[in-house]
């Protein structure tokens, strides 16, 4: 069922409304990124003692770098970004459940082509077009922990 | 006040309408393309990489990129707290998120009383775990199949368009159905839903939230409701549950994130009924992002503070605030 041309054009100009009352505001910065293979800094206060806990993981899958953001919580529970609802005990336990959650074949990269097409007509030089590798489903990981 | 939410299973007018309005929401484009949305995120939220391909979004997109975008948003930066989850404004986001849907949905049906339904899933939790998938809500009347791919029903029509992949990663795919995989999550603990035992543990926190504001505050109605004590509990273990694509980001793709939701937030208004109309963090405590008086995030730029939410009187209300 799709939506009469009326309902569409009404809803249209709802989100022409919302859209227009962005505020400049929003609490967004390009400099907030994921904590990608990033260390994860966990802070606390006790008995008049300041603690500070940094941990990196380098995580590979096959042999070859496995990018995934992690972060350990105050309670040592793990997380990821890719499966926000997931508390883990372990690094291990995640990642068996990466392997089992993500087995999807990704699409051909149009938009990272459009992208690099983009800066290339931009920059008016050859730049070499992007693809996306498939992600590994090979079901062997390894982790090496680097603690500091 | 417009509608009233009511049980799923008790009204067969309201279930249909709510799958009539989310297929038509999925089955409409919006004339937004990916490579517009793409030049977006690059512009106001570069942590986010697109990639697939190109093609326009449908309406109902729009509530899954919303979602991925405000879990992109860490608050503050470097933590694992974001503008939607893991802190106290987890209850209040979800509010504004599903307030607009059901705004829509009155829309596409012509509808103003309408009202979303909710999913008691507490109930079902105290069945045996083996019967948990195989009740009514998992067939072709009402969500479609509860494992594998979703081809029943009207549920059965929806098609995904966005995906998030285990690094963060936004894709445009060619539109597939919805997945599943109910019950086989890789842990045991998380086979089986909550219980109606486990929601009156959330009903019997006194305060609403606190320190450190996060996933890892050992008490509060919202740490325990979102899920994340001794967790996944609760609404994550609902995700976590269901399996499949109500697990990345991108988990309002399937409808029943809403059905989730609605009952999380209902859970959250009788909490409210019985304790007051209460929050914390307070203005000038707490993260930036989750205080009372602070703006949400919102795709649309119509932005509400926790406080403007509170009470949902003016939106909606339930036909029953009984959940534990």
């Amino acid at each position: 069922m799709k939506l009469k041309q009326k309902t569409r054009n009404k809803l249209d100009r709802e989100l022409k409304s919302l859209t227009a009352k962005q505020p400049k505001s929003q609490p967004s910065s390009g400099a907030e990124r994921h904590p990608h293979m990033h260390p994860t800094v966990r802070k606390t206060h006790y008995r008049g003692h300041d603690i500070k806990i940094t941990t990196q993981y380098e995580i590979t899958m096959d042999g070859k770098p496995f990018p995934v953001s992690v972060m350990v919580g105050n309670d040592g529970q793990v997380h990821c970004h890719g499966l926000p609802n997931y508390g883990f005990r372990s690094i291990v336990d995640m990642l068996r459940q990466i392997i089992d959650s993500f087995s999807q074949d990704m699409p051909s990269d149009e938009l990272e082509q459009t992208n690099a097409t983009r800066k290339k007509s931009t920059r008016g030089k050859t730049k070499k077009k992007l693809k996306k590798k498939p992600v590994s489903r090979k079901k062997t990981a390894k982790t090496r922990t680097r603690r500091a | 006040m417009a509608g009233t939410r009511v049980n799923i299973m008790s009204s067969t007018t309201v279930r249909d309408d709510y799958f009539e309005g989310v297929l038509a929401l999925d089955q409409t484009l919006s004339g937004i393309t990916t490579s517009q949305v793409s030049q977006f995120l690059q512009a106001n939220f570069p942590q986010i990489s697109m990639r697939g391909i190109e093609q326009e979004l449908s309406y109902y997109d729009l509530f899954a990129l919303w979602h991925v975008i405000a879990m992109s948003i860490p608050t503050p930066p470097g933590s694992g707290r974001n503008a939607a989850h893991s802190g106290p404004v987890f209850l209040p986001w979800h509010r504004t998120f599903m307030i607009l849907l059901e705004q829509w949905i009155q829309t596409a049906l012509g509808n103003a009383d309408f009202g979303l339904p909710y999913w008691d899933w507490a109930t079902d939790g105290d069945l045996p775990s083996a019967q948990q998938w195989q009740t009514p809500l998992w067939t072709a009347d009402y969500l479609g199949e509860a494992r594998n791919e979703v081809l029943s029903g009207r549920v059965g029509q929806m098609r995904v368009r966005l995906w998030q992949d285990q690094f963060g990663t936004l894709w445009s795919v060619q539109p597939r159905p919805l997945e599943r995989d109910a019950a086989r999550a890789q842990d045991p603990d998380w086979r089986t839903l909550p219980t109606t035992d486990e929601v009156r543990t959330a009903m019997n926190q006194t305060q609403y939230d606190e320190d450190p504001w996060s996933g890892s505050s050992q008490a509060g109605h919202r740490n325990h409701l979102e899920g994340w004590i001794d967790g996944p509990q609760l609404h994550n273990l609902v995700h976590v549950w269901v399996g499949g694509d109500m697990s990345p980001g991108t988990s309002p793709n399937d409808p029943v994130f809403f059905l989730n939701h609605c009952n999380v937030d209902r859970i959250w208004e009788s909490w409210m009924a019985n304790r007051g109309r209460v929050y914390q963090p307070q203005p000038g405590d707490g993260p930036a992002g989750h205080r009372l008086d602070d703006a949400m995030y919102s795709l649309f730029g119509e932005t509400r503070t926790p406080l403007q939410v509170l009470d949902p009187s003016p939106w909606y209300d339930y036909d029953s605030l009984t959940v534990a």
